[in-house]
């Protein structure tokens, strides 16, 4: 029975790792897709994510206080306030990856350069704000957003212990998410100019489309999930958040990258990049892994070594769209 | 009559670096470190504002005119002492500038190089407490079995974009990681590690990059860092610009179907492109830690603040010189110049985050200024033109007139 635990434990901590990366995944997906590169989301995740914990954080003390007596402290309360962090966030992110948009697509500038200057330019502006008008540069909240259990939902016998307990909203927030994209991508006429931009954006051009409009909508979708996407990253690990998201945007350009720029498959690969995590993470409570007693500086580097690994033997089948990254220009036929 | 020749070669590219054409490249940088600081100033001129009218309460109140003065004297703020500071601070940027710079010459994204600093500096200091050496040949053989191992890092990453199609993004972000926790086995494994305060064993004297106090730094500590730089330089802008490696490795850049069609080994290039980038910044790592009162500390988060961050610059610096070897030079210096501005900002009040702010908006509109100059440029054809037509038609009605 001692497996039983710490394989839920083993899931569960997948799960709370692997929402994020999903969900900011997806944002990168659908930028790519339709041809520009986001390598802004480092930047736009920990924008959405500092404001938003501001904001929640000042909610708590001064809103929350008289709601509490009433919810005391339900699920309610907390997915409540997480939906209002994840929309901030996602706002917050939406705007920011404007700069990015405005930039590579009606500026016509090099997608990378506009997108570190984002990556740099966030927690450089996060720092400034937190230690000039809230005095440190870490940003505190008190809420947990883990979830016991979700009602009657519990009892179902393997599910119940998967899905209903011990999780954050952000996990059903990430489904739906995921299955919206995909019918966005694959199924809707909106989704099938997307795709056309980034793979002949001239082709798509000649039959009316208009590129700029499909691709600026494009990255203010990965910036809204981007944000949000960072909101969830800093509710699921910590009560505090200090200008960090520790990678995690640069990590979701691998998972979409390792996911082929396919929905489902950017699952398997967060889903793969989220239990190596937990693994390195946990390294030392898995009897099977302390058997073989490794170094404990090794666990760590494990999510990031097997990635590599799968990668070098995935990629030579992998294929990028085909105009991601490539600056377009009416003029350049 | 050789001797003649040369002198008149040297005469002529002297008399080139008089001719204003020669700069143009600069322009778009300049314009936009224009506008970065004109954004520094309004940003530290609003708070200023939100201060004195009690919008939120701080207990310094920022000195906004001090602010701004002390911002842009940067480097010069106590004279020889911040300068000889700025110029120590700005070896390693310009060096790490160097290496993705020159990645992004042969079209690779080198955002890897934090991890190849990070191993640059863990040889150079498994070197430096391992072996014991006279003072000349130890530091020697530490920077070189630094760069080397740099190098292979780099060669790793290359590699696997070019035999095994990572990547080199991906590929790059992951034994960026890798190179943290290989440093922490290493170290610990080898007893390199003050268990007490958990930072690296103090490296001995002769490990140490040649320092002393120079009379014209006002006894300021310095060492060979910037020279080192400096050489690299020239040495990079040598290969680039005059070896038929460099050609090639820029033609691959520029179009890898051409190149290969050229007869181009373009993998071969590839890997060699990375293994050069990677040396480069293993030479910066290297450089950072080989100075006294400087260790890795045994932590992620400061590990990633403290030595990863410098190849994260690397990328500001190479952006802002516009991959170009002496473009790196420039804005290497600059980039310490205005972290000096910063570091002293806080006399005044303010945070010294403001000089990354700064940076960053140079960064992104660096990245508009090329589209920027563009336009402006078209204007003023546009502009000139139709003044032309203008004075034709001018003179044709004189001409009319003149002749009713």
């Amino acid at each position: 029975m001692i497996f039983a635990v710490s394989f839920y434990d083993l899931l569960g901590n997948t799960i709370l790792t692997m929402i994020p990366l999903l969900i900011v995944a997806i944002g990168a997906m659908i930028c790519e897709r339709s041809g520009v590169t986001n390598i802004a989301l480092e930047g736009i995740m920990i924008m959405g994510a500092f404001v938003s914990i501001w904001i929640i954080s000042r909610l708590e003390w001064h809103w929350v206080e008289g709601v509490k007596t009433y919810w005391a402290n339900t699920n309610w309360e907390k997915t409540f306030l997480l939906l209002i962090g994840f929309l901030i966030g996602g706002i917050v992110g939406l705007l920011f990856s404007w700069f990015h948009a405005y930039a590579s697509i009606s500026m016509k500038a090099d997608q990378t350069i506009s997108a570190t200057a984002l990556n740099l330019i966030a927690p450089a502006l996060a720092f400034y704000i937190a230690r000039t008008f809230i005095g440190g540069r870490q940003v505190f909240f008190t809420t947990s957003f883990m979830m016991n259990r979700v009602g009657f939902l519990a009892d179902i016998p393997v599910l119940g212990d998967l899905f209903f307990k011990r999780v954050n909203s952000g996990l059903y927030l990430g489904i739906i998410i995921l299955i919206i994209a995909y019918f966005f991508v694959y199924k809707t006429r909106e989704g099938l100019r997307l795709r056309a931009c980034g793979e002949n954006p001239h082709a798509a051009d000649s039959l009316g489309v208009n590129i700029y409009k499909v691709r600026y909508r494009a990255v203010l979708i990965s910036g809204f999930l981007a944000g949000a996407g960072g909101f969830l990253f800093a509710v699921s690990t910590a009560t505090s958040f200090e200008g960090t998201v520790s990678g995690y945007g640069f990590l979701a350009i691998a998972v979409l990258i390792f996911g082929n720029w396919k929905p489902f498959r950017i699952l398997f690969a967060a889903f793969f990049f989220g239990l190596m995590t937990t693994i390195g993470a946990g390294g030392n409570s898995i009897d099977f892994i302390r058997a073989l007693g490794l170094p404990s500086d090794f666990y760590p580097m494990v999510p990031y070594l097997a990635t590599l690994i799968v990668l070098s033997f995935s990629s030579r089948s992998s294929r990028a769209p085909k105009a991601a990254g490539k600056v377009y220009d009416q003029g350049t036929r | 009559m050789k001797l003649k020749i040369i002198l008149a070669k040297v005469w002529k590219s002297f008399k080139g670096l008089f001719q204003m054409s020669r700069y143009q490249g600069a322009i778009p940088s300049l314009i936009s470190i224009g506008f970065g600081i004109v954004f520094g100033i309004l940003t530290m001129f609003i708070i200023w504002i939100l201060a004195l009218t009690k919008v939120f309460n701080t207990t310094n109140m920022p000195e906004f005119f001090y602010g701004v003065a002390v911002l842009l004297a940067g480097g010069f703020n106590e004279g020889m002492d911040s300068i000889g500071d700025m110029l120590y601070a700005a070896a390693p940027l310009i060096l790490a500038g160097l290496s993705v710079g020159f990645a992004f010459k042969t079209g690779l994204f080198n955002i890897g190089a934090p991890g190849q600093i990070v191993v640059g500096g863990l040889t150079a200091i498994t070197i430096g407490l391992k072996i014991t050496l006279p003072a000349p040949w130890h530091w020697m053989l530490a920077l070189i079995a630094g760069v080397i191992a740099a190098g292979l890092w780099g060669l790793i990453i290359g590699a696997l974009k070019a035999l095994l199609n990572v990547h080199e993004v991906v590929a790059s972000i992951m034994m960026n990681y890798i190179s943290i926790y290989t440093a922490f086995l290493i170290i610990k494994g080898n007893n390199m590690v003050n268990t007490q305060t958990s930072q690296t064993l103090q490296l001995p004297a002769s490990a140490l990059l040649p320092h002393g106090e120079v009379a014209l730094f006002a006894y300021y500590d310095m060492n060979i860092g910037i020279i080192i730089a400096i050489l690299a330089v020239i040495i990079l802008y040598i290969v680039l610009n005059k070896t038929t490696l460099g050609y090639q490795l820029k033609a691959v850049g520029f179009n890898k179907d051409a190149s290969k069609y050229a007869g181009m080994n373009t993998k071969r290039n590839i890997m060699i492109s990375m293994t050069i980038s990677g040396m480069l910044a293993g030479l910066a790592g290297a450089i950072l830690i080989m100075v006294s009162g400087k260790y890795f500390q045994l932590t992620k988060e400061a590990m990633m603040a403290e030595v990863m961050s410098v190849g994260f610059d690397g990328i500001s610096v190479a952006l802002l010189g516009l991959s170009q070897p002496v473009g790196a030079l420039f804005a290497g210096l600059f980039l310490s110049y205005i972290r000096q501005g910063g570091y002293y900002l806080n006399l005044a009040n303010y945070m010294a985050e403001m000089a990354d702010v700064i940076t960053a908006v140079i960064i992104y509109f660096s990245a508009l200024s090329t589209a920027l100059y563009a336009l402006v440029k078209n204007r003023k054809i546009k502009f000139e033109a139709l003044k032309k037509i203008r004075i034709s038609k001018r003179k044709q009605e004189i001409k009319e007139r003149g002749e009713i």
